[in-house]
């Protein structure tokens, strides 16, 4: 084969430019750490990157919602226990305004008290989270308990998605839970104000009634914080799987490129130099 | 023989090696020229005066020599080849061009895509299912819907200009095709005159050359050299460049849409099937549109899906939820309202309303992922990945080739430095030997002279 000035250059130029081509895609991936930078980068691998980045994005939002719901539920639950001892702490106020050699005076003591605990009653049952009240159903934005007791707040459920398709509820009605308690402890007021007794003997059945209502809510929160507490559990290890699973695809192998980065360059380098000493000399240095 | 003959011999000799020293500079000034063709002399001996009378009489020697013609070293074969390559790889190019301008269009994976804000809007609606009440959430998911629908707008917008940008290349390209046809026509002209005087028009037919290698980039032209020497060329069927100097106008014009029309003198439309043309038009007409399409489908469902659910729900003041997005494809989508209020994230408002009930956020934020939304346009971008990178490597391929047969064709037909400076030096040595004779003969005449002065 005939060889030319043209045909050298040509191939020079040729190898040259791959060459350069292919070290600065090199420094483009070194330099952002990421070897998917285009579509065209990695077509088969696009769409599950792109349905993992989205992955990534819907776990971190599970888990915020995960987290409020579980500070709903928490703070939902707290209000009920403190509502169970104020119940417990009525019921033996009942019990010991049933005893008939009590005087009425003393009843009249009992009585404030137990309007108190009504009071703290009706405070519970208006819990904040937030600015949110937790036991209004979807009224949230207002104090479901006026202080005369009378529920404002509605049954709706505040129901949240805590994991693809999955969703619970993050409250109870407070209706629900403190009618019960709310409506044995006026009842109570009332009869040891009357310095009656007998009707306060009968409040005590009411009382044990609310104590029920209290303590089913309470666990059914409670099985509901710990439901959310799995689920957050399994969230954060699959958040960390997720992450892996898209740095492998698309993340660069930063050791492996600085190798062929090097590479790249001896070669660069080698193809200058040769091009160099190849183009210089012909026969007309010769004929002087 | 006579002694004036020899110097008659003797100047045909100086003659002929000036003509070739003359081809060696023409070769040795051209080194670098595109598309020119190594040109040699041919020498040939002449023979001996009267030698074709059959009695012959006293022995003659030869005439010496002239030079017999001027030919290139052209490889018709190799020359078809290479126009042949440059045209896959002026298509493949225009297309990966035309790609990589897509694939700006759609940034993916990275944090500006339109997947990303398509996450960041349903993680809002989830905000806002979780605090309905709150303003915050409620303006913050407004941002992320207008945001959204900016980056829909914003694509749609970008594909026009690519569009553009194509009607503009592709109106350029038949312009040049017009001219390289009126180019062509004129130094088929200057061929035919050259070649029917008998003279060689060597450099002319490299310059068509280069000519009919330009437009077969372009175009899929068909050709054949007439008895004239003149090359006529035929695209779609159709003469472009004729005898006798006479080339066809391709018209361009401003048609609907603001887009380019070509067409015949007889109102025939343009159809090209390959070269650089056809890619720019078939990406005009077929692909943008196309993607266009595609893209608005993805905005379609946003908007009907969204909508549906919106439409059920219940704002913050208990007014129902009306649309959440307006317009009907990605040119047109906006966002219908400022207001944070007006987001229906509640399923029902009973009684004194429910400002803490988000089921109709939730379920706006549970389309997340759907087939025709996420999905539709995760396909739409997996395969302007794939075109892209097919494109890539069909460029990087029909390169190789053509490099190949370039270097090919320059072993044939490419000018050797050392080659001609080799032909240089014979040539002198040869020019010196005849000048040289020349002085003998002179001194041989001068010798007679002598003798008869004395």
């Amino acid at each position: 084969m005939r060889v030319t000035l043209g045909s050298l250059t040509l191939n020079f130029l040729r190898n040259l430019h791959a060459g350069l081509e292919r070290l600065s895609r090199l420094q483009e991936q070194l330099a952002t750490g990421k070897r998917v930078h285009r579509p065209s980068d990695d077509p088969p691998n696009l769409p599950a990157v792109l349905v993992m980045r989205d992955a990534v994005n819907a776990v971190q939002q599970y888990a915020r919602n995960l987290q409020d719901t579980r500070t709903l539920l928490d703070a939902g639950q707290r209000a009920l226990q403190d509502a169970v001892q104020v119940v417990h702490r009525l019921r033996e106020l009942a019990v010991q305004g049933a005893n008939g050699t009590l005087q009425a005076s003393d009843m009249q003591a009992l009585a404030r008290e137990v309007e108190a605990l009504r009071g703290e009653l009706v405070a519970l049952g208006n819990t904040q989270v937030a600015g949110k009240y937790v036991f209004a159903g979807t009224l949230t934005d207002r104090p479901p308990f006026a202080d005369d007791g009378t529920y404002r707040g509605n049954s709706g459920s505040l129901v949240r998605e805590v994991d693809r398709g999955i969703v619970l509820e993050a409250n109870v009605p407070g209706d629900v839970a403190f009618r019960g308690a709310l409506d044995a402890s006026e009842q109570l007021a009332g009869a040891l104000q009357s310095g009656d007794h007998a009707a306060v003997r009968d409040t005590l059945s009411a009382l044990d009634v609310a104590l029920d209502r209290l303590l089913s809510a309470q666990a059914d929160l409670g099985a509901r914080a710990s439901r959310v507490e799995t689920i957050q559990a399994r969230m954060g290890e699959f958040e960390v799987q997720l992450r892996e699973l898209v740095s492998v695809r698309e993340d660069a192998d930063v050791a492996e490129l600085v190798m062929q980065l090097r590479l790249q360059e001896n070669v660069y380098q080698a193809a200058l130099a040769v091009g160099a000493r190849l183009v210089q000399p012909s026969l007309v240095d010769f004929l002087r | 023989m006579s002694t004036f003959s020899a110097i008659e011999l003797l100047r045909r000799a100086l003659a002929s090696h000036q003509r070739a020293l003359d081809v060696v500079g023409h070769n040795v000034a051209n080194v670098n020229t595109p598309g020119f063709t190594r040109q040699e002399v041919v020498l040939a001996s002449v023979p001996p005066p009267g030698s074709l009378s059959r009695f012959g009489a006293p022995l003659l020697s030869g005439g010496g020599v002239r030079v017999a013609s001027l030919r290139q070293a052209r490889d018709v074969f190799l020359d078809r080849q290479l126009r042949q390559a440059r045209q896959g790889s002026a298509e493949w190019r225009a297309r990966a061009d035309f790609w990589s301008q897509v694939e700006a269009v759609f940034p993916e994976p990275s944090d500006v895509g339109f997947g990303e804000l398509l996450a960041r809007f349903w993680n809002a609606w989830q905000e806002v299912s979780l605090n309905p009440e709150s303003l915050a959430a409620r303006t913050s998911l407004v941002q992320q819907a207008q945001v959204l629908a900016d980056a829909l707008r914003q694509a749609a917008q970008r594909l026009d200009q690519v569009r553009r940008h194509l009607d503009a290349v592709a109106t350029g390209h038949v312009e040049r095709v017009n001219q390289i046809a009126r180019e062509l026509a004129s130094v088929n002209v200057q061929i035919a005159r050259l070649e029917v005087s008998g003279q060689a028009a060597l450099d002319l037919r490299d310059h068509r050359e280069q000519l009919l290698a330009e437009l077969e980039e372009l175009a899929d032209v068909t050709y054949s050299e007439a008895d004239t020497g003149e090359l006529l060329v035929y695209l779609q069927g159709r003469e472009l460049v004729g005898p006798g100097g006479r080339s066809t106008e391709i018209a361009v014009a401003l048609g609907p849409g603001g887009l380019h029309t070509f067409t015949w003198p007889d109102g025939e439309g343009l159809v090209v099937r390959r070269g650089a043309l056809s890619a720019v038009v078939g990406e005009r007409d077929t692909q943008v549109p196309e993607l266009q399409g595609r893209l608005d489908r993805v905005a379609q469902s946003l908007i009907e899906q969204v909508n549906d659910l919106h439409d059920d729900g219940y704002d913050l003041d208990g007014n129902p939820g009306g649309p959440f997005f307006q317009g009907t494809d990605a040119r047109t989508i906006r966002v219908a309202f400022q207001d944070p209020r007006r987001v229906a994230a509640a399923g029902s408002w009973g009684g004194d309303g429910e400002p803490g009930n988000g089921d109709v956020a939730r379920r706006i934020a549970q389309l997340r992922g759907s087939d025709a939304i996420d999905g539709e346009y995760r396909t739409l971008v997996a395969e302007v990945g794939v075109r892209s990178q097919e494109a890539r490597r069909q460029v990087a391929y029909q390169e190789l080739l053509a490099d190949q047969v370039r270097l090919r064709r320059e072993a044939t037909s490419g000018v050797s430095l050392d080659e001609e400076m080799t032909n240089m030096i014979r040539f002198q040595h040869a020019y010196d030997a005849a000048a040289r004779m020349v002085r003998t003969v002179d001194e041989m005449v001068r010798t007679l002279l002598d003798m008869v002065g004395r």
